[in-house]
């Protein structure tokens, strides 16, 4: 029997204030998965939604031509080689990405690609239209959006955790991504956690319903997106030690958001971090100091409850 | 010749500039002589003097010193090449 065409929710979704458009023949296995990864928008960009557009289709790869420049790329499950030319990528000898402000296109072999390879491929087309991604966690309130980032271990989830049963929305627990014009958004869909991290900060959520879990047994525990787009107001750094001048703030943001390949991503979170380090507090913070500061930075909770 | 390498990344914080090597990742601080150089590029190191020479009122001797080490600095980290 053959397999029942896709529907266009599956090949026509938001992703931050894009919209991506997947060709018929992508198959269902890549649209599923690629839409669970990518497909959160962002609530203030609906208008622009229409853009901005990525696309995702299956073909051969162009030529490499003879004037890219091969990268070595970190990966979270190992390293892959990135060719470069302008805003066009060779990526893993998988996909190829031309890279635009208002189109990029996304070109995957019929053999397809990891996910690493595509996480790649839709942070390089986002970074081409000025968002920026940040390894950190999104907190919101009424105030705005704090980022709390921090090198690994030194406790961004157990800060959300805490945060969130707190009753503070989390809007990301480490795939926070800030926007051209500020606004600040997450495209996690869950906040994973150890039990023994829930017995101690959130004891509530262990009960209930059988959990699902990530293949390191964490529970995954469903983040909700607010209603509205709300503003980075500042950045909170985990494990850092003494004050942040200028040129520390830069060295923190290009450590939370990497180097973009594509010359056009280059470009624009260059601009980017001349702006974020200017208008938006960092600041070092401890721990236990967190539970203290963001009710102090973002005033109250967007909600009564604790989703 | 001295140019500045396509590859750099620079956020400019008014009295120091913050390069970011896109290729290699690495990252170097210039301060207010430093950016002055800098943002004179392309440039021979003559000319550099010469600007150093006169903003900050140096003799030449000590300004062509000063010339060379952030020169030194900056090829040595691939943030500039000789053309």
């Amino acid at each position: 029997m053959a397999d029942a065409p896709p529907t266009p929710e599956q090949t026509a979704w938001p992703s931050l204030d894009a919209l991506v458009n997947c060709a018929p023949d992508v198959p269902p296995t890549w649209l599923d998965a690629l839409r669970y990864d990518w497909g959160l928008g962002c609530p203030a960009q609906q208008s622009a939604a229409a853009a901005r557009r990525i696309e995702v289709q299956v073909g051969p790869l162009p030529p490499l031509p003879s004037g890219a420049v091969t990268r070595e790329v970190a990966l979270p499950d190992g390293a892959a080689q990135a060719q470069v030319l302008g805003d066009e990528l060779w990526l893993g000898g998988r996909l190829h990405v031309r890279l635009g402000a208002r189109l990029s296109v996304l070109t995957c072999g019929p053999q397809g690609a990891g996910r690493d390879l595509w996480a790649l491929a839709f942070t390089e087309a986002h970074r081409a239209a000025g968002w920026v991604p940040l390894h950190a966690a999104l907190i919101a309130g009424q105030g705005g959006v704090v980022a709390v980032t921090g090198p690994s271990g030194a406790g961004k989830t157990t800060a959300c955790l805490r945060l969130r049963a707190a009753g503070w929305t989390v809007l990301a627990e480490d795939r926070a991504w800030i926007g051209p014009g500020g606004q600040a958004a997450g495209l996690d869909r869950t906040l994973r956690a150890l039990d023994d991290s829930l017995a101690l900060f959130a004891p509530e959520w262990l009960g209930g319903a059988p959990a699902h879990r990530d293949g390191r047994g964490k529970r995954l525990l469903p983040l909700a997106a607010p209603p509205v787009s709300l503003p980075l107001t500042a950045v909170l750094l985990l494990g850092h030690a003494g004050a942040l001048g200028p040129a520390d703030r830069v060295r923190e943001f290009w450590q939370a958001t990497g180097v973009p390949l594509g010359a056009a991503g280059q470009q624009a979170v260059s601009a980017a971090a001349q702006r974020l380090v200017q208008t938006v507090l960092w600041r070092p913070a401890g721990r236990e100091e967190l539970l203290s500061l963001v009710p102090e930075l973002l005033g109250a909770p967007l909600h009564t409850d604790s989703a | 010749m001295w140019q500045r390498n396509g590859d750099v990344l620079v956020t400019d914080l008014d009295d120091e500039l913050v390069l970011m090597h896109a290729g290699r990742s690495e990252m170097f601080s210039l301060n207010s002589t430093g950016r002055l150089l800098w943002q004179a590029l392309p440039a021979t190191e003559e000319t550099l003097t010469a600007l150093l020479a006169t903003t900050f009122e140096l003799p030449g001797g000590q300004a062509q010193a000063d010339v060379r080490a952030v020169l030194n600095d900056l090829s040595v980290r691939h943030l500039i090449r000789a053309v």
